[in-house]
């Protein structure tokens, strides 16, 4: 910071220490020598001047930093440009799909037959809808059975735009509207169970 | 106050920077279960060979995250290309496909679908767009909103190339898919994976060298949606037709 004296108030430049054209180099050493520090140019006062100034600039800055406080949620900027408890946040939403593997781990028996089959890496939920309130309280109620009709369709109904390598029947034809677990195992959907009795319909 | 010079505030800011990684690091393990973001990058992996447009994805994902009626985190179109009018595909999306399709009979077009989802760019256009930090990209590569921030503005709906955003009719934030974060933090995976039946859609964490994700880019031909808007899209489809957009 530059002190302030009365050279600049009359036209000196401070950086150069060259007077400008106001106040040629007599009068500025006269200046000094025979006023300096006297009424009612007095350095004090523009000292005064520039206290107020600095308390306005630290008030403002103050505010500042208070509104900035108050405006921007806590842990803002600590992993990036956002609020770093929305991570949390995401985090905490409620799950309603539990996993095949929790099911298996009660429901010993249709995972096993379901591994054995085609439906090997289908899973429980896919078919029987989320059931983690199940899986995690299964006094709470017992899951509806699915239906089988309409279930298989929409997997299993000749469509052109499924994939050609996937198995598809036309139910019209193939079942005739006869249930498609009356014939086809739902967690086993081969052919053991129906082998013996049918011969190769579809 | 003593002078710092430039390589005293250089310290000062680095020690400053390693104490509040280290308070974070703290935060992190006090979590019910450690999973530390810097451990992972998640994507999607689409295989369209094995999509059979049941639909199962788009209803898991609504009953997971309380989507509501005709408005969709992720959803199915199916595609038909008549010969090779490849500029005009007929797009169908019912429902987004949650409750599958009606059977397409035998035609002359080449007809497939496409399950579709937010792309979790990389360099996101919509996070660039939102005014106020509601909208972010996570350390672990997923794109989120922080609902209670959100002003609804709107801004990221429209700047999304791939329309994967819409304001939720009742909180009126954006909404989005959010790769099930809340699930995939836990060890699950997403709920659009989990009711796949064929194996169409998978979780991918392209940070674990052991995904089977690394095998699968390598092998097959692979295509992100719109490349040339250099989204850095990690939803990566296998087989993708030139048609879709
Ligand atoms: C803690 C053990 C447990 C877990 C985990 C569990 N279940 Fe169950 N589940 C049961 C019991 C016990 C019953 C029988 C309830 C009864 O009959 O009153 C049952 C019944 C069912 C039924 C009805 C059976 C019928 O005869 O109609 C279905 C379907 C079912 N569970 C599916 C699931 C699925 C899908 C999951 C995985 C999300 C699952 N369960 C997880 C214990 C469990
Ligand atoms: C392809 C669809 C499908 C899948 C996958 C599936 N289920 Fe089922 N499940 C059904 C259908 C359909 C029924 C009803 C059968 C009936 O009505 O006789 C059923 C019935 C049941 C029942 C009632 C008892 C019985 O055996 O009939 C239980 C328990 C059950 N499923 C558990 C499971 C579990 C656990 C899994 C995962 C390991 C699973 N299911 C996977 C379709 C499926
Ligand atoms: C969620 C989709 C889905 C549902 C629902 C479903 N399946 Fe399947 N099904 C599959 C898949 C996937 C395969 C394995 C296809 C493959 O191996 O390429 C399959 C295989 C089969 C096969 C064996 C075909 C073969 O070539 O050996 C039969 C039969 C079958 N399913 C019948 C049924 C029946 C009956 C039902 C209703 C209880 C049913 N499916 C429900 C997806 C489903
Ligand atoms: C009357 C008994 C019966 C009923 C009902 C039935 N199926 Fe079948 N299904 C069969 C037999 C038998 C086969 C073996 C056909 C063959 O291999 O030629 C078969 C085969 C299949 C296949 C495998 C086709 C392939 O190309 O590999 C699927 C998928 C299938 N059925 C689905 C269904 C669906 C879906 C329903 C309900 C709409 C259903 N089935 C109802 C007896 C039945």
């Amino acid at each position: 910071m530059f002190p302030v004296t009365s050279e600049h108030r009359r036209g000196n430049n401070p950086l150069t220490g060259q007077a400008s054209n106001e106040c040629d180099p007599a009068c500025a050493k006269q200046a000094r020598g025979d006023k300096g520090g006297s009424v009612p140019d007095s350095p004090l006062r523009n000292g005064a001047h520039l206290i107020l100034l600095l308390a306005a600039l630290l008030a403002g800055i103050a505010i500042f930093l208070v509104v900035r406080q108050a405006v921007i949620p806590e842990g803002f900027g600590l992993y990036g440009h956002y609020r770093a408890g929305a991570l949390k946040d995401n985090r905490m939403k409620p799950v309603s799909f539990a996993g095949r593997e929790v099911c298996a781990g009660c429901h010993f028996d249709p995972d096993e037959a379901l591994r054995a089959g085609k439906h090997g890496k289908i899973s429980c939920e896919t078919c029987h809808g989320p059931q983690s309130a199940h899986a995690a309280d299964p006094a709470s109620g017992v899951p509806a059975k699915p239906n089988a009709q309409g279930l298989c369709r929409r997997c299993h109904e000749s469509d052109a735009a499924k994939p050609a390598h996937f198995p598809q029947v036309a139910s019209v034809s193939h079942s005739g509207g006869a249930a498609c677990n009356s014939c086809h195992e739902p967690h086993k959907p081969g052919f053991a169970k129906i082998a013996g009795e049918r011969s190769g319909k579809k | 106050m003593k002078d710092l010079s430039r390589r005293q505030l250089f310290e000062k800011a680095g020690r400053f920077l390693i104490l509040s990684n280290a308070a974070a690091a703290a935060l992190n393990s006090a979590e019910p279960n450690p999973y530390s973001t810097a451990d992972h990058w998640w994507g999607m992996t689409i295989d369209i060979d094995q999509c059979i447009g049941c639909g199962n994805c788009a209803a898991a994902c609504q009953a997971e995250n309380k989507v509501p009626e005709e408005f969709h985190r992720t959803w199915i179109e199916r595609y038909q290309v008549q010969g090779d009018d490849y500029q005009h595909p007929q797009v169908e999306s019912p429902h987004g496909g949650r409750e599958g399709f009606t059977p397409l009979p035998e035609s002359a077009a080449k007809s497939f679908y496409v399950p579709k989802l937010c792309n979790h760019c990389a360099t996101s256009p919509c996070v660039q767009v939102c005014p106020v930090g509601a909208t972010f990209e996570s350390p672990d590569g997923v794109v989120l909103v922080d609902e209670s921030y959100c002003v609804g503005c709107r801004y990221c709906v429209q700047a999304c190339p791939y329309g994967t955003r819409f304001i939720h009719p009742e909180k009126q934030v954006a909404d989005k898919c959010t790769l099930c974060y809340h699930r995939i933090t836990q060890g699950l995976t997403t709920a659009c994976a989990e009711a796949c039946p064929t194996g169409a859609r998978k979780l991918a964490d392209l940070k674990d060298p052991k995904d089977p994700v690394h095998e699968f880019l390598r092998t097959n031909t692979i295509q992100v949606l719109k490349p040339q808007m250099a989204t850095g899209s990690k939803v990566y489809y296998k087989n993708l037709d030139g048609a879709v957009r």
